[in-house]
């Protein structure tokens, strides 16, 4: 049984009146004393589309090393599937059903995944549902899916794409992987963000090797599935927002399932041992009198029933005004790197519109921001978009010719955050 | 030895443990489980110990009529802050013990020093209200020590209609004996996943499984003033010669020479600690 601990920060003084409660709270997963026995289902989708043809063969050549990679990289035991995706999803290997991870399954699964031919079309719901499928027949155990596409949902409708999400959700998880630019980042985020998983570029064929094993290697790491972040909340409370703000941002407020009036569940999927997330809440509760405490928020881990106390948000009202005026550095640290993560996708809606100057503010508040909270790696990313004059007072010019990829990987990239520099 | 001080700074929170000085029935000790507003309430309760006859009102779900300090209705079951029926949902049971210490939660502020002037008035005003037939019992030591031993009866397992399928054990479990500080003692059944942890813990020493993970809660109300609260067990605790359970979620106080019996078997005898 994993058991979670989790720390709040927040500034709990208040001035009188004042409704809003803000707190950044970090969940940890400890190891157990008794491993869990929790089974995992590894699905690896690869597009086998005509354009995997593109570049005389290498992007589906990368797509097959990079899946025997991951098949490799399968610990015995683990039961699997490989899926190839065109304007339907067939399977490469087994093929019915799932097979036990083996010496010989793997070997049998690499030369299926070498016979298998790129040719059709992009329909992505199909192959969502097809994994689904796959996952239905182990219930129980953690499902991870790695999807890989280069292209655009062309042979679907939207609402057919969307449909195929909505039917999977909470049955599995699944990282998103974008190969090339020519694929759509919101369609991609849009899946990754419902199934609770991991959006990115691969701009080279090459690198898709490390990243397929990287991916296979996490998720194996998982102990737990299925956990939510349980919040109850006074009477005539409203939780304004609860995001992830590390590692990486993510808006959970809307994925609120109701328990009962005063608590709600956001599912975060499967933990690791000794995995570390932070979770950033603003709730607005009645305020009180001077003088008053009152319980913002109680924090608790939901693992398939069982439930954990982990952590209190509370208010104090007072008159003192060093006390309720102090601001909490988790709290500004985050709030931070949400509106920068926020300019960024602005400033790239903008220039996409051909709006220069909106662009140029945007993405220079972006660069201030990402300097200011010491975040290189977006710095380096904000460089490919823009020349940085001045990343202090935020001065930038847009650059004139910039390669889709890295406007891409800016956007996809915006939502990772970095942690408060502690102690 | 600092005794008196410790019963005397939980008594705040004790006396309004139940109800919140807003008058909602609370699941939690800590803050209420309706409004969130701490149970010290920083400034006494507006209505302190409410005879346990006064209305909170008629249930949701049922329509009986309810006291103020009641969590649960007495009909049907439902959990007045949570909304919910027995069985429909986990929320009544595995609704955060006060019991299990949060890993690295900050303590509320004001649940002991801070609070204390406010405890002592409580106490005082409160002195020989509901439990004067207990505090006519004089204290035993600085600090009301008593002493439980948890034993395994075989009479009352024998008396029990419908224990079907229930093994007595064979072989008895020597009996247990645990001193009791102060303050609350749970007595239930631990519950790793949930985080409790009882004082009294059935599992470590009868074994009892007709026993209640959060069964029932022994309180220190005033220095050697015990009380006895069933927490809306499944199958009820019995008190001395009782022929019917507790009424759940109701006070009743308790000394030196009180027999509980919880479960199938299990027996709790309260005593003076031998000196």
């Amino acid at each position: 049984m994993t058991e979670f601990s989790a720390q709040v920060f927040q500034n709990e003084y208040l001035p009188a009146g004042a409704e809003t409660v803000d707190a950044v709270i970090t969940v940890t997963a400890h190891e157990s004393v008794a491993p869990t026995t929790r089974s995992l289902v590894e699905i690896i989708v690869i597009d086998t589309s005509g354009s995997m043809m593109e570049q005389r063969g290498a992007k589906m050549q990368a797509a097959r090393i990079a899946t025997r990679t991951a098949i490799d990289t399968l610990d015995d035991g683990i039961e699997f599937a490989v899926v190839s995706g065109t304007e339907v999803a067939r399977a490469i290997y087994p093929p019915r059903g799932l097979a036990p991870s083996n010496p010989s399954s793997r070997e049998e699964a690499k030369r299926a995944v070498d016979r298998v031919p790129a040719d059709g079309g992009t329909a992505i719901g199909s192959w969502l549902r097809a994994a689904a499928y796959l996952f239905g027949q182990r219930p129980d155990a953690i499902g991870h899916c790695i999807l890989l596409t280069d292209g655009k949902n062309q042979h679907e409708e939207p609402h057919v794409l969307d449909a195929a999400i909505a039917e999977c959700v909470g049955r599995f998880q699944a990282d998103c992987r974008g190969l090339g630019s020519d694929w759509n980042v919101e369609e991609l985020r849009k899946i990754s963000t419902a199934l609770l998983g991991t959006v990115d570029i691969i701009p080279r064929p090459e690198d898709m090797e490390e990243e397929f094993r990287a991916l296979t290697s996490n998720a194996m790491t998982k102990q737990v599935g299925n956990v939510a972040l349980r919040l109850w909340s006074p009477k005539g409370a409203q939780i304004e927002f609860l995001r992830q703000v590390s590692p990486v941002l993510d808006d959970l407020t809307l994925k609120a399932n109701v328990v009962s009036p005063l608590i709600r569940d956001f599912p975060l999927g499967a933990w690791a041992d000794e995995e570390q997330r932070d979770y950033h809440l603003r709730v607005r509760i009645p305020s009180g009198n001077v003088g008053d405490e009152r319980l913002g928020a109680r924090v608790m881990l939901a693992i398939d029933d069982a439930e954990q106390p982990v952590a209190l948000v509370r208010a104090i009202w007072t008159n003192d005004d060093v006390l309720s005026t102090r601001i909490n550095r988790e709290v500004a640290h985050y709030t931070g790197q949400a509106e920068l993560a926020e300019a960024i996708a602005e400033g790239l809606t903008a220039r996409q519109a051909g709006d220069d100057a909106g662009a140029t503010v945007k993405l220079g508040r972006a660069v201030q921001l990402a300097h200011e909270a010491g975040n290189g790696d977006t710095v380096r990313l904000l460089q490919k978009v823009v020349e940085v004059d001045d990343p202090a007072t935020g001065t930038v010019r847009l650059k004139r010719s910039v390669e889709e990829a890295d406007a891409m990987a800016l956007d996809v990239r915006s939502t990772r955050t970095v942690r408060v520099q502690r102690g | 030895m600092f005794a008196p001080l410790a019963p005397f700074a939980c008594n705040a929170a004790e006396m309004t443990d139940t109800t919140c000085p807003h008058g909602h029935a609370s699941t939690w000790d800590d803050f209420c489980s309706v409004c969130g507003d701490s149970m010290d309430g920083g400034v006494a309760p507006a209505t302190p110990a409410a005879a346990p006859e006064v209305s909170g009102g008629a249930c949701l779900n049922c329509s009986t009529p309810f006291g103020v300090e009641d969590v649960f209705c007495e009909s049907c079951g439902y959990d007045f802050a949570t909304g919910t029926l027995p069985g429909a949902e986990p929320v009544p049971e595995s609704k955060p013990a006060p019991m299990a210490t949060t890993p690295v939660a900050p303590q509320p502020i004001g649940s002991a020093g801070a609070s204390e002037p406010t405890a002592r008035e409580a106490v005082g005003a409160e002195a020989g209200e509901p439990e004067s037939s207990a505090s006519e019992s004089a204290p035993l030591t600085p600090g009301g020590a008593l002493v439980a031993i948890v034993s395994c009866d075989r009479e009352h397992f024998d008396n029990i209609v419908g224990s079907a399928g229930l093994e007595y054990p064979d072989p008895e479990p020597a009996p247990t004996s645990i001193t009791l500080g102060g303050g609350k003692v749970l007595i239930g059944r631990h519950n790793q996943s949930r985080g409790v942890y009882p004082e009294i813990d059935i599992d470590a020493s009868t074994g009892d499984p007709a026993a209640s993970t959060r069964h029932a809660m022994l309180r220190e109300i005033s220095t050697g003033v015990w009380t006895l609260t069933d927490l809306n067990s499944t199958n009820g605790t019995v008190l001395d010669d009782a022929t019917s359970s507790l009424t759940p979620g109701t006070a009743v106080p308790v000394t030196a020479g009180s027999v509980i019996h919880v479960g199938a078997f299990t027996r709790i005898t309260l005593a003076s600690p031998p000196n």
